[in-house]
């Protein structure tokens, strides 16, 4: 009997020794899969099933996974580095140029967030591939990350003076008219799929700057 | 959720009556496009012995009280008797279950431009579609797919088989449901010898290029900063603003553009449309379209909601499917829409599409 490997985000096997990798006889419902360069001829055989995307690290190359800020990365680490960044990268303030130039070249699987352009052209020039999108959002925006709920509350807390970034499921509340979201919210940015009745939907469309995602109408 | 714009509590039960034809307007959009909202219905009342699945059905709902137009998705005996389970066309699940008592009738027609459209012409009906329609899928594809072994790969968005030698690809043996395939020059052959459906974009990339799967914004800052000519591989959607044709002819080498770019002014697409190079299978569009504008990737929705909150005029983008709402009229859109492109259907009343055909962006394509 071999082993099924499902429901996970991301499996890393790098580490994985090749005895227990050749065990895999099926690998399901991941969203990443991430390997190392040695065993890509053992993976590939694998059944895979609803595996969004397998992602290669060499061994120069630093992942980095989740929600990350550009400036932090570079806190965090010294002299020369090549990144892999599997998530949403946030450029929210300049960084200098002798910091960016330690970036010897970076992969981006996922959105860029950016406030400065500056920043931005100086990161793009050093990326080897991107996957997603590069969108503009303004200075201090609230951001909505993950699974939540646009509620009255949280309109009457916003009372249309803070942007958005929302990355991950919304759902519209019921009890939320169209009305109270124009008069509430001001720009969003909307990444991921977006839950209500078809009133509330459109009228938080109205407000989007750019948008991604599916749309769910609830009865 | 489509329902009955005019029953309230009160009238509770007037829709049964003794007359055994009805007629009431509709909101909403779930039934979307048999049905678009402000729309006339006529429901003949019926007995649930002689519905069928696929019928629209009007039913009654208690909590919160309205009226719903929907599809008969299937009536089930329970402890409680019959219920009946319905969904909109637009809609994702299926709506709460309904006693037998609460349906009133069948939907047996529209009124629509003046007319009575019966239900057997309203269930042919096509609506506007500009390009890019799916079609059908090969029937021996099929049947062969569902004799063949389990796949080897079955549902990855982008299948990145640049690392991997020309003989792990061959062995590869059935691999299907994939967005976008990208291989390398040495493992191109290998992957056509095998199993391959439901593949969206195959793409070979020559070593050393950029690739951006997506969605990718190039300024004319980016091109000017770059110390080496760019070669870059786009599968998705290329927006550039701000770039002169100066930027294109020094700082470019060449495109290979498999989707759609988006470009500010008709000299930098000219200047760029020399640099593309596009493979046998591959196509692109070159769309002129201001650099500052709305972008809804994905499903979209347009309504008269939407454009009314617009403070201003906007140009809009949607990669994917459009649905304009019935209620949304020509002159809103002519006051709200500076230019507008879509790059999968539009399924739009008859009163909006040529006013949306009139502010189309330009687009020049393979």
């Amino acid at each position: 009997m071999g082993v099924k490997t499902s429901d996970m985000p991301i499996l890393d096997l790098r580490q994985w020794p090749l005895k227990s990798f050749r065990e895999i006889n099926k690998i399901e419902n991941v969203r990443t899969i991430v390997l190392g360069p040695e065993i890509l001829s053992t993976y590939l055989p694998i059944p895979k099933r609803n595996v969004r995307s397998h992602l290669i690290v060499e061994n120069h190359e630093q992942l980095l996974s989740g929600q990350m800020d550009l400036a932090d990365i570079l806190v965090r680490t010294t002299g020369k580095i090549s990144l892999v960044v599997l998530g949403h990268l946030f450029i929210e303030k300049p960084i200098p140029v002798e910091e960016l130039e330690r970036i010897a070249s970076i992969r981006i699987y996922g959105q860029i967030f950016y406030v400065c352009s500056d920043t931005l052209v100086a990161l793009q020039s050093k990326c080897l591939h991107h996957q997603g999108q590069t969108l503009e959002i303004e200075p201090d925006s609230e951001r909505w990350i993950g699974q939540r709920t646009l509620d009255l509350e949280t309109l009457r807390r916003l009372a249309g003076k803070v942007n958005i970034v929302n990355i991950g499921t919304l759902s519209i509340s019921e009890l939320v008219t169209p009305e109270d979201i124009h008069r509430n919210l001001r720009k969003v940015t909307s990444i991921g799929e977006l839950k209500g009745s078809q009133y509330n939907v459109t009228a938080f469309m109205g407000h989007c700057t750019r948008r991604l995602g599916t749309i769910s109408l609830v009865s | 959720m489509l329902s009955v714009a005019t029953k309230t509590k009160k009238d509770n039960n007037s829709t049964k009556g003794i007359f055994p034809l009805k007629s009431v307007r509709i909101t909403g959009m779930s039934m979307y496009p048999k049905l678009l909202s402000g729309e006339q219905v006529f429901v003949m009342r019926t007995a649930i012995k002689d519905l069928e699945k696929g019928d629209i059905i009007l039913v009654r709902r208690h909590d919160p009280f309205r009226y719903v137009v929907h599809r008969l998705r299937n009536i089930k005996y329970t402890e409680r008797g019959l219920t009946v389970i319905t969904r909109g066309d637009a809609s994702d699940a299926d709506d709460p279950a309904v006693k037998e008592d609460d349906v009133v009738g069948r939907v047996i027609g529209v009124w629509r431009e003046d007319r009575m459209v019966w239900l057997k012409e309203l269930e042919e009906m096509s609506y506007p579609v500009y390009i890019n329609d799916d079609s059908e899928e090969d029937p021996d594809k099929i049947r062969r797919r569902n004799l063949s072994n389990e796949p080897a790969i079955d549902g990855m968005k982008v299948l990145d088989l640049r690392k991997f030698k020309p003989k792990d690809v061959k062995n590869l043996s059935t691999v299907t449901n994939i967005q976008t395939v990208l291989l390398n020059t040495e493992n191109e052959q290998a992957w056509k010898d095998g199993w391959r459906e439901k593949i969206g974009k195959t793409v070979t990339v020559p070593v050393g290029l950029t690739v951006f799967t997506g969605q990718v914004d190039i300024s004319g800052p980016l091109l000017r900063s770059l110390e080496d000519r760019l070669q870059v591989l786009v599968v998705g959607q290329m927006f550039m603003g701000g770039v002169t044709p100066e930027d294109i002819d020094n700082k470019v080498d060449y495109v290979m553009l498999n989707g759609h770019a988006f470009i500010d002014n008709k000299e930098t697409a000219a200047a760029l449309k020399k640099k593309l190079r596009v493979g046998k299978e591959q196509s692109y569009y070159l769309v002129i379209m201001p650099s500052v504008h709305v972008r809804w990737l994905g499903k979209g929705f347009l309504d008269q909601d939407i454009l009314k909150s617009w403070e201003s005029r906007r140009s809009l983008v949607v990669v994917g499917p459009l649905h304009v709402s019935y209620d949304t009229t020509s002159e809103l859109i002519e006051q709200k829409i500076d230019v507008f492109f879509c790059s999968s259907k539009v399924i739009c009343p008859p009163h909006c599409k040529e006013i949306l055909d009139e502010k189309r962006a330009v687009v020049w394509r393979s």
